[in-house]
């Protein structure tokens, strides 16, 4: 079974910052309320997410680097895990799916 | 050979041949007082003005076709340019908002995406976009300018180079400058592009 999560739909159109300090709709809004819970319920069920990010009206770097390379970073989730859990749909900016993959490997956990 | 000088070569030759042969055969028919060579000489005349009007038409044609592309494509191009320009318009305003950056650059992309997929659709194998590396430079331009303007650090610094604030974007100086190398980087892209266009096509 295959979850499915969609930015523009379930958190905003307007993607913003990389905190919540810095702006609405920041990376680590997203994070905390809408994918921790769902990457939780999909690692629980065995199953995939499929994380579309179309629809909105653009990303900052940093918003997609806290949002998923802050899994690795602040909520213990194992890189490989979480690579092996997502996929990634962006058919506006096909790069981005690839950027994403780069964030989630390149983030270490914090001490 | 171009097409264009094919318009002109080809019908040019066939009617030079024409006029040589029918003017010889008229000088024969002038020394043998010979009424069916003359007449010979005058059909090989007509039938050659009109083997090299229909040659011209049809090369002309295509002449035609290869203008109405390029046209087309310059016009799709000039739509990336005007985006580019509306990126540079955007990072020059004050205050730098974040939502109109991120939007500036997802349009910017999606536009040039748009002339690539219209340039290969026009001529897939020899597409000016593809064959100059434009895709690439033009994507990884995109992504440095939107890594440059919107990566804030992790970490806590003195005087970070980008600062978000109520989706307000604040820039050091040489983080500004950078940014504006590399938007002339994007505008380089695209007029190496609109060349290859116009010498090509």
């Amino acid at each position: 079974m295959t979850r499915t999560l969609s930015i523009a739909q379930q958190f905003s159109r307007t993607p913003g910052p990389r905190f919540e300090s810095e702006g609405q709709f920041s990376g680590e809004e997203f994070r905390r309320t809408v994918l921790l819970p769902l990457v939780r319920e999909a690692m629980g069920e065995r199953s995939k997410l499929a994380v579309d990010l179309d629809g909105t009206a653009g990303y900052g770097t940093s918003f997609l680097e806290e949002a998923f390379g802050g899994l690795v970073r602040h909520d213990n989730i194992k890189s490989t895990e979480l690579l092996a859990l997502l996929e990634f749909k962006s058919n506006e900016e096909p790069y981005l799916t690839e950027d994403v993959r780069t964030y989630i490997t390149e983030a270490t956990p914090a001490q | 050979m171009s097409r264009r000088l094919l318009a002109w070569v080809i019908p040019g030759i066939m009617f030079a041949i024409g006029c040589l042969v029918g003017g010889v055969l008229g000088s024969v028919d002038v020394l043998h007082f010979d009424k069916r060579v003359d007449v010979l000489g005058l059909s090989t005349l007509v039938a050659t003005v009109a083997i090299s009007a229909v040659f011209y038409r049809k090369f002309a044609r295509h002449q035609y076709s290869d203008q109405l592309r390029k046209d087309a494509l310059l016009r799709r191009l000039r739509e990336s340019f005007e985006n580019v320009c509306a990126l540079e318009e955007c990072c020059e305003s004050k205050p730098l908002m974040l939502s109109a950056v991120v939007s500036a650059l997802k349009i910017c992309g999606r536009e040039f995406r748009l002339f690539v997929e219209f340039s290969r659709t026009m001529d897939p194998k020899n597409s000016p976009a593809v064959s100059q590396g434009a895709v690439k430079e033009h994507a990884m331009a995109t992504r440095d300018i939107n890594r440059l303007l919107t990566w804030t650090t992790i970490g806590k610094q003195s005087s970070p180079p980008v600062a978000i604030q109520n989706g307000v974007i604040t820039l050091s100086g040489d983080r500004r400058v950078e940014v504006e190398l590399r938007i002339q980087d994007l505008k380089r892209t695209l007029l190496d592009v609109e060349i290859a266009i116009i010498v090509a096509v």
